[in-house]
This record gives structure tokens, C-alpha cells and sequence, in this order.
């Protein structure tokens, strides 16, 4: 089997087989070189111009080294309470890889800021989530890549079970424990990106101890006997640290005022190319096409960051287009607290009606990619350790984490041409409550 | 511009509180997510919840971030039993003005609340989880379209659920399948 290595910015060197180098120079796989991670935040962050390629990347080295861990110091347990074999680690942990990489390979142009122009999911009655596209470009286009090398002969991984993997689908039966690995508190995709964004932006705000982490990841009980995966009593600080992580970046970067506005605008514009485009057979009234077919799937990767900036460029993206190239975006003028109290809703309430047409948008913190709740991670105690392995969950010891509420600010917007008739209004809204 | 705050999520948290204090029921975050899931699921209630399964079952994090909003603005509280691993939740203060918020909502689907916490609100938080699992694993295999024997089935429950005996999935799945809940296989 031959190996290779990539250079990376926050690992150092990403270890990878002649198989996934070949899932890596898919069309598919590399269309993630031309979507930006964080959007337009480098309008107000201008190093944040790394990409959803790098990141999968990153995501797959961390997500192994979490699983090697976890065997490693756990074998025995797992063999005798989930009935798992040497030869059930090494395919699990080939499964664990190829999830962890392709995880974001159905990312909209700009990322997350462009999944608000996912059509409506019947099923759930709510928009599709780049994640369904990940599935779905996973089982159409990376059917051949993945089934059909011939080291998959050791494992006979199909597309299916790495898509039903990051789904949670039942059929991948005892898998499904390795799945937190990939998305959940503890996961290695919030691993890489407060690390890769932090790095890129050059903030500090979303450094914390991975090395310390990985050593003390552990499997072990709920508090109901569900076998979950969690952190030994010696890495509960660094759990606190990647959850305090989680939430600086959250209130100083993803959340960001302005960065919030971009993602907006960003979400007009493309809105107004879905349904204005010239090859407009590949949208539905300013929408992607569903994720329901494979023809569906290659039309909705035709389009990534290239393509919105060329045509933003050509003068087809539309009145929020132009907003964004003056960078003259919408301005916020009222904001409540991170935590806001039914009293504060209320006059959030006032404030907009007074305003009326004058509000653009209102921005929630609980709508906006990576929210910040409160986090928990199972700590397994040190006295539990070689008995029960019954864990208590962090917020329960942690006064740090104990301390932290989840963020559910909202900001109103107005036009920068008209932010001093919304502040005289806000004024007035303030003034008649006595100057609250 | 009309503000988009989930008025009716907040309101059936304190109010499946209020209803599992009055019933004398200990009501942790397990038993609210799992109630939650069988009363969108099973009762068709439209509560907006998404939720995804784990070795632990389904689950949604976005009500453990509600959960914890609500107590925070005084709807509930949520405390740390002495001596346990887990949290009670109860409502508090401000109980009655978040449920006036969405009353229209309590009413409408008061009946459906009502029988899910008739039929499941007196159970083990374990039954729940299994009950739940099932129900979730019917859904799947019905939605994707996939035809599994009740030996595969039960199969499927027991290696994501490995401390669940086959008696106990049996029973389980027989109950469901006699209420309606699951498809009946053979």
C-alpha cells in the first residue's frame, strides 16, 4: 500500500493511503478547494480565506486519531461489551476515515451561509442541510471510487455505509457509536475547525488542548447504560478549554456583527442568481435542486465560490451584489443581551413594529451556523474507571461550564442609508419605557 | 417583520413539566427528549424538532439548547439530584407567562400531549430509550425503504442496543406493534 503525505497547517503532515488519494482527486472532493470555510468573514477578518478542502482533510487525521486512541486503551472493553474484533476495529476505522472526509463534501457555495437557499425537505417539512447533499453526493459519485479499489477487498465498505453512517442511519448497527466521533459535542470536525479557523484568522479564541484530549478519550456509560463516548477525569480540563473554545469563537467570530451581514447579502444573491442565472434549469424559484437525484446532485456541484464570484463580477449577482462590492452592507441598531429575557423579547417586539419596513432582517444567534448552547461532554470519574465506568457529565462538575448559558441574541438590521432613522426610532421606543 | 421565536417549543417544556411533577414522575433531560420524539413521531404533533440517531438513541441538540434557554428565562429548572448522575426538571417562576405565549398551541394539541404522557410518562427512563429506538429504526427502514424480517429487526435493535436483552426487545416491539406504532413484520 502506498502512502502519502500533505503539508497542513495545523497537523503538520495528513497521512494518506493510494485509496483515499483517490476519493481526494475526485472531481467531487476537489470542487471543495473552491468552497470558502467561513464564507465572507474575511471582510471583516481578511486571512479567512481557507477552504472546505483542507478541513475535510484535517477532519479525517483528527477523527483517526481520536478512534486510535479510544482502541487503544479500550480494547478489551469493547470487545467484551459490544462484541467488536480486531477485524471490526480495522473496518470501523477505515469507515471512520471515509465519513470524516467526505463529511462536507455536499458544502454549498460560501458554506454554510448558502444553505439557506436549500429547497424544503418534504419529509421534514424544513430545508435540506448541506449534510443531505453530502449523503446523496456520496452514494451517486463516489459509488465507484470507494466499492470498487482494490484495498476495499479487505473491508467491502459500500458508498452506502459510509452515507448512512454520517446520516445515523440503523443499518450501520454497532458503527453508530463511532458516529459522535464525526458530529457531536466531542467531534473531530469542531476539533479542526476552532483550531484551522483560529489559525487562519489569527485569533486565539478557538486554541485549546488537543493534545491532552486525544490522550484521554475514553467509552464508557451514561447515566441510563448507553455506551457513549466521553473524556477520563485527567482531560476534564481540557474539555472545559475546547468548550470555552467554542463559544469565544462563537460570540467573536461566527456571529460577528458584520460578518452576519455579509452572510445575508450572500444569501440574496444567491437567491437572485438561482432564479436569474442562464442556465437557470438547475434551480427551482431561487433554490438548489433537491438532493434526490443523481442528476440533481451534478448540477448542485456546477456551482461553487468561482462561479458566484464570476458572475457577482460580470454584474449579475443583483442589487446585494453591488451592496457587498462597496461593502455598504445593512447595519445593526439594536441588539439584546447574549441571553435575552422574556422582558427583553418583548421589547425586541416594540422596536420592530416601530421600525416596520425600515428592518431588513432580524438575526438570531440559534439560526446562525456553529450556535453556541451549552455544551456537555461525559467525564468518566477516576473511582468509576475499572468498575462501573459510569460517567457525570461535565456541567454537572465544571463550574466554568456550569456558568455558561446558551446564546439566543437578536440583532435588527436596516440599510446603512437609513441606520439614523432607525436609531431616532429605537430612541423614541426607549425613551417612552423611561430610558431603558 | 414578524420575529421568529419558537414560543410553542418553550411552552411544551414547561408544560410536560408541570404534567410529569404532577404525576409524580422524575423528569430528566433523557425522558424530555425522548417524550418529545415520540409525541412528534408517534402523535404527528409538528413540535419542529429534528432529531438523529446515536448509540443512545435519538436525539436532538437543539432541545438541550431550549431546554437550557428556558430555564435560564425561568420556564423550568434544572437541577442536580444529590447523590445522582442525573437532572430533575421542574417548572419555575415564569412557567405561566411562557405557556400563555403559546396557549393556542397547548390547546390544540392538548389531547395528544395528554395521551402521550398517559401511555408513555410513567416510564422507566430505559423503556423509554428502547421504546424510542425502536420506533426510530421502523421509521427508517420504512422511509428508505427497506424490507427486514422481525428476526433482522430485532437483530438490528440488539447490536445497537447490545445491554437489551431479546426478551425485552421482543416486548417491546410487541406492545408498539399491538398500539399501531410500528409496522408489524414477520
Amino acid at each position: 500500500m502506498r502512502l502519502y503525505e500533505i503539508r497542513d497547517p495545523i497537523i503538520g503532515f495528513i497521512t494518506i493511503n493510494e485509496w483515499e488519494r483517490e476519493i481526494i482527486d475526485h472531481w467531487a472532493f476537489q470542487r471543495l478547494r473552491r468552497i470558502k470555510q467561513l464564507a465572507w468573514t474575511d471582510m471583516v477578518y481578511p486571512g479567512a480565506t481557507h477552504s472546505r478542502f483542507e478541513h475535510s482533510l484535517g477532519v479525517m487525521h483528527i477523527a483517526t486519531q481520536m478512534f486510535d486512541s479510544i482502541v487503544q486503551k479500550n480494547a478489551e472493553f469493547l470487545k467484551s461489551e459490544m462484541n467488536f474484533t480486531d477485524a471490526g476495529f480495522q473496518r470501523d476505522r477505515v469507515l471512520v476515515r471515509l465519513a470524516s472526509l467526505l463529511h462536507d463534501v455536499g458544502h454549498a457555495p460560501f458554506s454554510h451561509a448558502g444553505e439557506e437557499v436549500m429547497p424544503l425537505n418534504p419529509a421534514t417539512d424544513k430545508p435540506y442541510k448541506h449534510e443531505a447533499y453530502s449523503e446523496a453526493v456520496i452514494r451517486h459519485l463516489f459509488k465507484d471510487v470507494i466499492e470498487n479499489h482494490p484495498l476495499n477487498q479487505n473491508y467491502h465498505i459500500k458508498a452506502d455505509d459510509v452515507a448512512d453512517f454520517l446520516a445515523g442511519k440503523t443499518s450501520i448497527q454497532r458503527s453508530l457509536l463511532w458516529r459522535s466521533l464525526i458530529t457531536s459535542q466531542l467531534d473531530a470536525d469542531r476539533a479542526d475547525y476552532l483550531l484551522r479557523d483560529s489559525h487562519h484568522i489569527g485569533v486565539e479564541y478557538g486554541k485549546y488542548d488537543l493534545k491532552r484530549l486525544l490522550v484521554t478519550l475514553t467509552v464508557a456509560y451514561d447515566e441510563n447504560g448507553e455506551p457513549v463516548l466521553g473524556v477520563e477525569e485527567g482531560g476534564w480540563h481540557a474539555a472545559e478549554g475546547l468548550i470555552l473554545a467554542r463559544y469565544m469563537m462563537f460570540t467573536q467570530v461566527y456571529f460577528q456583527h458584520t460578518r452576519r451581514a455579509y452572510d445575508y447579502h450572500l444569501v440574496r444573491v444567491m437567491q437572485h442568481l438561482l432564479e436569474e442565472s442562464l442556465q437557470g434549469a438547475d434551480s427551482q424559484g431561487g433554490k438548489f435542486p433537491p438532493p434526490t437525484s443523481a442528476d440533481n446532485i451534478t448540477l448542485y456541484l456546477q456551482w461553487n465560490d468561482w462561479r458566484v464570484y464570476g458572475l457577482i463580477h460580470s454584474g449579475q449577482g443583483g442589487p446585494d451584489a453591488e451592496l457587498i462590492k462597496k461593502r455598504r452592507h445593512h447595519r445593526s441598531v439594536f441588539q439584546t443581551s447574549e441571553v435575552p429575557t422574556v422582558q427583553e423579547l418583548n421589547l425586541l417586539e416594540d422596536i420592530c413594529n416601530e421600525l416596520g419596513e425600515l428592518v431588513c432582517f432580524i438575526d438570531e444567534a440559534e439560526s446562525s451556523w456553529y450556535k453556541f448552547g451549552r455544551e456537555d461532554i461525559y467525564i468518566l470519574p477516576d473511582e468509576n474507571k475499572k468498575n462501573s465506568r459510569k460517567t457525570k457529565q461535565l456541567s454537572t462538575i465544571s463550574s466554568v461550564v456550569k456558568g455558561l448559558k446558551p446564546i439566543r441574541q437578536r440583532r435588527v438590521y436596516v440599510p446603512l442609508e437609513r441606520k439614523k432613522d432607525a436609531e431616532k426610532k429605537i430612541k423614541k421606543v426607549l425613551g417612552d419605557l423611561g430610558g431603558a | 417583520m414578524k420575529l421568529n421565536i419558537p414560543w410553542h417549543q418553550y411552552a411544551l417544556i414547561v408544560y410536560l413539566a408541570e404534567k410529569m411533577q404532577e404525576k409524580k414522575q422524575r423528569f430528566g433531560k433523557t425522558a424530555l427528549q425522548k417524550l418529545i420524539y415520540l409525541l412528534q413521531t408517534i402523535f404527528k404533533v409538528p413540535v419542529g424538532y429534528q432529531f438523529s440517531l446515536y448509540i443512545y438513541g435519538p436525539f436532538c441538540s437543539d432541545l438541550m439548547d431550549d431546554l437550557d434557554y428556558v430555564s435560564c428565562i425561568g420556564g423550568v429548572a434544572v437541577t442536580m439530584d444529590q447523590g445522582s448522575t442525573g437532572y430533575t426538571i421542574s417548572s419555575s417562576s415564569n412557567a405561566e407567562l411562557i405557556k400563555n405565549k403559546a396557549q393556542d398551541f397547548l390547546d390544540v394539541y392538548q389531547s395528544q400531549i395528554n395521551k402521550l404522557l398517559d401511555e408513555f410518562g410513567s416510564m422507566r427512563v430505559r423503556d423509554l430509550e428502547l421504546r424510542s429506538t425502536i420506533i426510530f429504526v421502523d421509521r427508517d427502514a420504512l422511509t428508505s425503504g427497506r424490507e427486514i424480517t422481525r428476526d433482522d429487526f430485532i437483530q438490528e435493535i440488539k447490536s445497537i442496543k447490545p445491554h437489551f436483552s431479546y426478551d425485552e426487545i421482543k416486548e417491546a416491539m410487541e406492545e408498539l406493534e399491538s398500539r399501531g406504532y410500528i409496522e408489524r413484520r414477520m
